[in-house]
């Protein structure tokens, strides 16, 4: 209880101090695409981390919701203070829809479904040019509060950062929580859970459905904070990257989470200057921490560091994991994209 | 039937409520087929399982685990990357529900039910013997302990019949001794047991009734003494004599 205390005050403190060291606005921008992103990572580890379902397709709700709420504030003059939330709603409500029929499907099969549905949303976006703007996309205006408008470097990291928290405690929340220990159950053994009474089938939409909703705040979010959007937001590699922020980071780790969300979305802008062998660079490095850190940076780290004190207790949560599913080495040779 | 062997073959045997029933006969019998029958894991070609007079044969597991049918695993099906006392408050499932918006904000007295899950979960943790284990990671814990875990984890579903398959596989003679009490206990209590079991000395000390299958057919049912004498069953285990050897000297 008071350790949780503890997690989520540090969390809140290092947010606070961040802006004095951020040297100027290019590495705010950075800051604030990374808090965004982790809220995202942090509802996609819902799904992967907690329900062992590989998704590669969330990107589908971030950009969903970020055109949902640009279309309903550019078109239909709605405020952005009541887009967001009706952007999220709706990708909720759509993700439901799809979850119904796609979760029926195991292991390979529902993480390619996934990935056909980031890639269709995609296909809408690029040629429904009349309400999307087609391959340009779309401008968006910053959200407001009455006449408070989140329109500076410093309010947007505090918006994003109040988010950030509240995500982080919930994910908290429910991981510990009776739905939580049923999600693991299902990741570990999928026989054991139905055999106490476990509606997988149920509780695999509820997972998908909920980090849905985390992906479309995100997402809505988003829209109003870079005043741009593109198709590109539920691109393939997009997808791709917003999984492979999870695996880094750690399946299963919130923590993990933010931390997969900050390097992948900081690397590529640090490895800029290399041009043509970014790319190259960038892999090798994700390979590198898979080969020497297979269950991700997060939950690596504290099992060697529960090695080493070789102090047990109800409050180490992850650990380096015999039998683990077969996803596994695939993911391990993805993530070196 | 799996590619069109019958793994299990008009098989037909009752079980009667509170008492503890064994399933013998040798490997390759049909005896966890028949438990995945049960607990609803496969489902059988033809033929009925009657639950309090209802046919349940075909229902889905979860659906077995709500009327009250729980099991343990011969191999193990234990959550490896989560704690021992969280392997066994998954077991209280059906008390807590899966609610992930409950889990997320805590209300409708959620903290109170898991505190209350938490307690029966120390409760058999201790009846069963490893309320030491209760922090540590499952895969770091030993077999015997995973074996027991799997019991207290059936056991949290509040059963009242209880299938478990081979629970002294691997286990040393004194846990064996703490198991057979351990067993005599949750009959007590009122949950009816199905054990499968090799440990022929168990079965025999321990069972009201022993069923046996050989090749998925049953050839004896009823009580110790009656199944120890039945030929059949010397036949299967010990084998047909061939030749009757008389000596004069």
């Amino acid at each position: 209880m008071t350790r949780r205390l503890v997690d989520i005050a540090l969390l809140a403190g290092i947010l606070a101090v961040v802006p004095l060291f951020v040297p100027n606005s290019y590495i705010f921008d950075v800051v604030i695409r990374i808090g965004l992103t982790a809220v995202a990572v942090i509802g996609l580890n819902i799904l992967m981390g907690l329900a062992g379902q590989i998704s590669i397709g969330h990107a589908a709700f971030v950009a969903g919701a970020a055109y949902t709420s640009a279309i309903l504030t550019s078109i239909f003059d709605w405020p952005a203070l009541a887009s967001i939330p009706a952007a999220v709603v709706a990708m909720t409500a759509l993700a439901f829809l799809l979850a119904v029929p796609m979760l029926r499907l195991n292991g390979h099969a529902l993480t390619i479904a996934t990935l056909g549905l980031g890639l269709i949303l995609q296909i809408v976006l690029v040629n429904e040019v009349k309400w999307t703007g087609g391959p340009d996309g779309l401008t968006t205006t910053p959200l407001s509060f009455g006449s408070f408008a989140i329109n500076t470097d410093l309010r947007s990291y505090a918006l994003v950062s109040v988010v950030l928290v509240v995500t982080v405690v919930l994910s908290q929340n429910l991981e510990r929580s009776a739905a939580g220990r049923a999600l693991r159950a299902l990741r570990d053994s999928e026989i054991a859970a139905c055999a106490v009474g476990i509606d997988t089938y149920r509780l695999k939409v509820r997972a998908f459905v909920a980090s849905a909703a985390f992906a479309a705040l995100s997402g809505a979010l988003t829209a109003h904070y870079s005043g741009f959007i593109t198709p590109d937001m539920t691109g393939f590699l997009r997808n791709v990257e917003l999984a492979t922020m999870v695996v880094v980071g750690g399946r299963g780790s919130t923590v993990g989470a933010i931390l997969g969300a900050a390097l992948l979305t900081a690397l590529p802008q640090l490895l800029g200057g290399l041009a043509d062998y970014e790319m190259v660079v960038f892999g090798l490095i994700l390979m590198g921490t898979m080969i020497i850190l297979p269950d991700g940076i997060v939950p690596s780290l504290s099992a060697k560091w529960r090695g080493l004190t070789a102090k047990r207790g109800p409050g180490v949560k992850t650990s380096a994991a015999p039998g683990q599913e077969t996803h596994e080495s695939v993911w391990r040779l993805e993530s070196g994209k | 039937m799996f590619g069109g062997l019958r793994a299990v073959n008009d098989v037909s045997f009752s079980i009667a409520e509170g008492a503890i029933h064994s399933l013998i006969g040798p490997n390759g019998a049909g005896k966890t087929t028949l438990f995945n029958l049960i607990t609803g894991l496969y489902v059988p070609t033809s033929g009925e399982i009657l639950f309090d007079g209802n046919n349940v044969a075909g229902t889905a597991p979860e659906k077995l685990a709500r009327l009250g049918i729980s099991r343990s695993f011969q191999n193990l099906q234990v959550c490896m990357r989560m704690t021992v006392m969280d392997n066994v408050m998954v077991g209280s499932h059906l008390a807590l529900g899966d609610s992930i918006l409950q889990g997320m904000f805590r209300f409708g007295g959620a903290r109170r039910k898991d505190e209350a899950a938490e307690q029966e979960a120390r409760r058999l943790m201790r009846f069963v013997g490893i309320d030491d284990f209760a922090g540590v990671m499952a895969s770091d814990a030993p077999f015997g302990i995973l074996k027991r875990l799997e019991i207290a984890r059936a056991m949290a579903t509040n059963p009242r019949l209880l299938l478990l398959d081979e629970p002294a596989a691997g286990l040393n003679q004194t846990e064996k001794v703490a198991l057979e009490t351990l067993i005599r206990d949750i009959a007590k209590s009122g949950t009816t047991v199905v054990v499968v079991e090799h440990d022929m000395k168990m079965v025999m000390s321990l069972s009201d009734h022993i069923v046996v299958l050989v090749n998925g057919a049953k050839v004896a049912d009823g009580g110790v003494g009656e199944v120890r004498s039945n030929p059949d069953v010397i036949a299967a285990y010990l084998g047909v004599p061939v030749a009757k050897v008389t000596v004069d000297a």
